[in-house]
C-alpha cells in the first residue's frame, strides 16, 4: 500500500537568506529614494533616473517575492489590521510596554503604506518620463512619500527611544518581606 | 539592529549616489571637464 506523497513546495531560502534580502531591499529604498529627491532638477536627469530605477527594480522584487513567499515567512506582504492598530494605540496610550516589544502593529501599516507609495511614486515617474504632463503628479506622489518616510523614521525612533526607557528606569523595589506587619520569623 | 540597518542605509546611499554620478557623467559625454561640471552642479543642487 502506498501513501500519498505530500505535495511538492517550492524550494524558499532560509530565513537569514530572507532577512538579508529585507536589510538589502530597505538600504536600496532609502538610498535610492534619497539619491532621486535630491537629483529631480534637469541638470541632473541622469541621476535622478538611475536612482528612481533602482528604487523601481527593488519594489518589482520585493513585491513579487512578496506574493510568493510561503506563510511565516518575512517576506510575506504585510497585512495591517485596523484592530490591531486600535488595540497597539490602546497599549500606548496607557503606557503599556506592549506598544514597543515584539513587532508592533503600526509597522505593518507603515510597512504597505510606504510600499504602495513607492510604487505609485516608480511607477508615475516611468509615465512621468513619457508624458511630461504627469511631471506635476508625480513630484506630489514624491513628496507624499517623502513625509510618510519622515513619518516612518519618527515611529521607528520613538518605538526604540520608548524601549531603552524602560529598560533604563529601575525596577520597582520589591517589598521587604520583613516590613510586612504580621509576618511570622 | 537599528544600528545595522542605518549603517547599511548610509552605505546604500553613497553607492547608489556614487553608481548615479558615474551614469550621468557617461550619459553626458562631453569628454574632458565634462566631470568636473557634473559633480559642481549636483553638488550645487
Amino acid at each position: 500500500m502506498t501513501t500519498p506523497s505530500p505535495s511538492p513546495r517550492l524550494p524558499f531560502p532560509s530565513k537569514r537568506a530572507q532577512m538579508s534580502f529585507l536589510f538589502l531591499f530597505h538600504a536600496l529604498v532609502s538610498g535610492g529614494f534619497i539619491v532621486a529627491y535630491l537629483t529631480g532638477d534637469e541638470d541632473t536627469y541622469g541621476m535622478h533616473l538611475f536612482a528612481g530605477y533602482t528604487v523601481l527594480i527593488a519594489v518589482a522584487v520585493r513585491l513579487a517575492l512578496g506574493l510568493i513567499a510561503p506563510d511565516g515567512s518575512p517576506l510575506r506582504l504585510p497585512h495591517p489590521s485596523r484592530a490591531a492598530l486600535g488595540q497597539w494605540l490602546g497599549w500606548l496610550v496607557r503606557g503599556d510596554s506592549r506598544a514597543w516589544r515584539g513587532r508592533p502593529a503600526v509597522l505593518s501599516w507603515m510597512a504597505a503604506l510606504l510600499l504602495a507609495a513607492l510604487a505609485l511614486v516608480t511607477v508615475s515617474g516611468v509615465a512621468a518620463d513619457a508624458v511630461s504632463k504627469l511631471e506635476h503628479l508625480h513630484e506630489a506622489l514624491s513628496t507624499l512619500g517623502l513625509w510618510l518616510i519622515v513619518g516612518h523614521v519618527a515611529v521607528v525612533f520613538g518605538l526604540h527611544g520608548l524601549k531603552h526607557l524602560q529598560t533604563a528606569a529601575p525596577a520597582p523595589s520589591p517589598v521587604h518581606p520583613t516590613s510586612t506587619h504580621g509576618a511570622t520569623p | 539592529m537599528l544600528r545595522r540597518m542605518l549603517l547599511h542605509m548610509a552605505v546604500a546611499t553613497l553607492l547608489i549616489a556614487s553608481a548615479a554620478f558615474a551614469w550621468q557623467v557617461m550619459a553626458d559625454g562631453d569628454g574632458a571637464g565634462s566631470t568636473a561640471g557634473t559633480l559642481v552642479r549636483v553638488l550645487a543642487d
